[in-house]
């Protein structure tokens, strides 16, 4: 059963440029939402850092996940069901685009 | 995360300009894990790179970075490592870059065996260019200048660089990306020449002019055409007809360019200097 | 050593030991005639001096490993001959981009193309200043005798690391081969140029390609802690590229600016019997030697003659050159070439003062007597 996640709100702190944050700017200033760069479940962040991700045109994380917990949002990677999640990594590791950490 | 991989780039320059679902990023992520897991110091570290989409690569590295002409990274990295052998010089250059106009410049850097590490980010194609055939392009792919298919035989990277007396070849594919940390990892550390062919999709030219599909499509054709070298021996003839070995391909010692040059100034060095 | 030592070298052998004593410590190479002698007198001395040698593939590989070298912190040098230097043409357009200080002889053959490789010219001489793409800066020199060989060799170091620029030192095989005797002053009398490095305060960025009030940027080298971007594209102050356009023009100028700016600690020169001349004798590098032998016949003979010999060949001596020809009735400018320098000369003097050249590209010196017919007016 897919955790119930907050709705994807689409803010970033205000006047914080998404460049490339160390992901303890990450984790402090909440740059990414929507149940990214927070626990969604015990010893589990999953982290996207929406400005990096190319969407659907490189859908790399999305089609190597072997659990299914990623998809597709309109233009980044969503985590839809974290609890499968066994942070085997394959989605950090595979991605060109330094988008999306698992911690 | 695997490692803070923002402590060795340059956060100002990011996000990098491939494109949507290219292998290089995850290349050079690979390099940076392997990097993190050698401790080595960002102040002895050159990247040099030649002209083409992974020239981009040093930019975005923050260490020592060179960015030089068409083919001519190896003969840089050379002056460099020779001068100061300190300093610990990786090379990245394209497959167009390092086997064409680069291939007098490889085979020489291979039977030196100068203590370097070139990693050829290999698409098969000249990607920055526009798409057009290069000297890795498989026979009968297209490319905008092979309209009607190569007709040409591809080098074989590792063919090459094994037989021009590199001490270290090894293949490795973007899909197995923790396979391609070791063989990285193994590269960075050996004392010689090591040539890495890694093999990276380009998804714009490539894989749209030959319908290769999008990137998961190409990393999984990729992997078709690869075998592990480590299975070879249970492997029938039919079996590895036609594909690649991946893997750490050949390993071995001989002397290192640059110190067998300190050794020879010891030698003929007046002993008063 | 404190007393000059005496030796009879090659122009090739007294090249070898200029640099070594400018602090040359990095020299990569590809043999060619007739500038072999310079790799193979390097070979032999640099590793006794601790420094490196490189013999490359190509000469592709030769200039791009010096510009490598020093941007390691190397005085570097590479030698080569016409077909060679056309080959280094890129590379030589990279270090000038990049700013990175390097010195290349080019002992001049015959040409185009494979020529004459055991015969001089000096047919090189536009190809030093453009032979390579884009506006680039160039400095050329060009000695006369075995002495400002060894001289003209520590010029370009010194010139390379004041300017961040490569510097070429273009002899005609004639210089390069020819022997005579040579005081080596000691090395206390040497004067030696080193790279300006930066004053960084704690935590103060390094920029390697800052507008400085000299316009040269100080230069750290690779490993010193900078970890700065080196390009061949155009780049702004922090050695990333750009497409601005306000960047392009203010990068593209001030490397050429440069060298303006510092142009009289450049120009080398001779005059001879030039302060009361009718005729001036425009000549640099061997043919210069006929033209001095002319010039003392013409004057036997009651001509009065003189002689403006550049050894600073680029920048142009265009002061200098208007000066010694204010008084010339005419500019006799002989070339183992189809006439180059005579080109800038008659653009610098312009409708002033007929120049006439003497011109030859036969694999064989200018005779005296050549010059000395263009002098009188036959």
């Amino acid at each position: 059963m897919p955790t119930t996640l907050e709705p994807y709100s689409g803010t970033m702190e205000e006047g914080i440029d998404v460049g490339s944050p160390r992901l303890k700017d990450i984790k402090k200033n909440k740059l990414a939402v929507s149940g990214h760069g927070k626990k969604v479940k015990k010893d589990l962040m999953i982290t996207v850092i929406e400005s990096h991700c190319k969407g659907n045109l490189c859908n790399i994380c999305v089609h190597y996940c072997p659990e299914h917990v990623l998809g597709m949002g309109f233009r980044h990677v969503e985590v839809v069901d974290a609890d499968a999640c066994t942070k085997c990594m394959l989605c950090e590791i595979r991605c060109p685009d330094f988008a999306i950490f698992v911690d | 995360m695997a490692i803070d991989y923002f402590e060795y780039l340059r956060k100002d320059k990011m996000p990098h300009i491939w494109c949507p679902g290219c292998g290089h990023g995850t290349i050079m992520k690979s390099i940076l894990r392997s990097i993190d897991k050698l401790g080595w110091n960002k102040d002895d570290i050159v990247v040099v790179s030649g002209i083409g989409c992974s020239g981009r690569t040093p930019g975005y590295l923050d260490f020592n970075t060179l960015h030089t002409t068409h083919g001519r990274a190896l003969a840089f990295a050379s002056g460099i490592k020779m001068f100061n052998p300190k300093l610990k010089v990786i090379v990245v250059s394209g497959d167009g870059d390092a086997m064409a106009i680069g291939g007098n410049h490889f085979i020489h850097a291979c039977r030196r065996n100068i203590d370097i590490k070139l990693i050829v980010f290999n698409n098969n194609i000249y990607g920055m260019t526009g798409g057009q055939a290069s000297p890795t392009t498989f026979i009968g792919s297209r490319g905008t200048t092979a309209p009607y298919g190569v007709i040409e035989h591809p080098f074989d990277v590792c063919e090459l660089a094994a037989g021009s007396g590199a001490t270290f070849v090894a293949r490795a594919l973007d899909l197995d990306a923790v396979a391609m940390d070791r063989v990285i990892k193994k590269a960075l550390s050996h004392k010689g020449f090591s040539v890495v062919d890694a093999w990276s999709q380009c998804t714009t030219y490539f894989g749209r002019q030959n319908k290769w599909g999008d990137a998961s499509d190409m990393m999984d054709r990729y992997k078709s055409m690869t075998y592990n070298v480590r299975l070879a021996d249970k492997m029938s003839d039919e079996e590895k007809e036609g594909k690649f070995p991946v893997g750490i391909l050949s390993e071995n010692e001989r002397p290192e360019y640059c110190e067998e040059y300190e050794k020879l100034i010891e030698r003929v060095r007046p002993k008063d200097a | 050593m404190s007393t000059p030592e005496v030796k009879f070298l090659a122009g090739n052998e007294a090249c070898a030991e200029g640099a070594i004593a400018a602090g040359c410590r990095f020299f990569a190479g590809y043999p060619i005639s007739p500038s072999s002698e310079i790799m193979e007198k390097m070979s032999g001395m640099l590793p006794k001096v601790g420094g490196k040698f490189m013999q490359m593939e190509d000469e592709l590989a030769s200039m791009g490993a010096i510009i490598g070298a020093s941007l390691a912190g190397a005085k570097a040098m590479t030698g080569t001959s016409g077909p060679g230097f056309s080959l280094m043409q890129e590379n030589l357009g990279f270090a000038a981009m990049a700013e990175i200080p390097c010195v290349v002889v080019n002992a001049m053959r015959g040409g185009p193309s494979t020529g004459n490789p055991t015969g001089p010219s000096q047919s090189d001489i536009l190809q030093c200043r453009w032979g390579t793409h884009g506006d680039h800066p160039a400095i050329v020199l060009s000695p006369m005798t075995i002495r400002e060989v060894f001289d003209a060799t520590i010029h370009c170091f010194n010139f390379a690391e004041l300017l961040r620029t490569p510097v070429i030192l273009a002899m005609d095989a004639i210089v390069a081969h020819m022997r005579e005797r040579i005081e080596i002053p000691p090395a206390s009398e040497i004067k030696i140029i080193n790279r300006k490095k930066p004053e960084l305060k704690e935590g103060e960025t390094y920029y390697p390609y800052e507008t400085t009030e000299d316009l040269v940027p100080p230069m750290m080298n690779f490993g010193e802690g900078a970890r700065y971007h080196v390009t061949g594209l155009n780049h702004d102050k922090t050695g990333f590229p750009t497409g601005k356009a306000d960047l392009l023009e203010s990068g593209g100028r001030r490397i050429m600016d440069k060298i303006e700016k510092h142009i009289d600690e450049l120009l080398i020169f001779e005059h001879y019997n030039a302060e009361d001349c009718d005729v001036l004798v425009v000549a640099y590098g061997s043919t210069a030697r006929s033209a001095k032998r002319a010039i003392i016949e013409a004057r036997e003979q009651g001509l009065k003659a003189g002689l403006f010999r550049p050894v600073t060949l680029f920048p142009l001596p265009e002061k200098e050159i208007l000066k010694a020809a204010s008084n010339a009735k005419r500019i006799v400018v002989p070339e183992m070439n189809l006439g180059q320098y005579i080109l800038e000369i008659k653009r610098i003097v312009g409708k002033k003062v007929p120049v006439v050249g003497v011109n030859s590209v036969n694999g064989e010196p200018i005779l005296p007597s050549d010059i000395l017919s263009a002098i009188k007016g036959d």
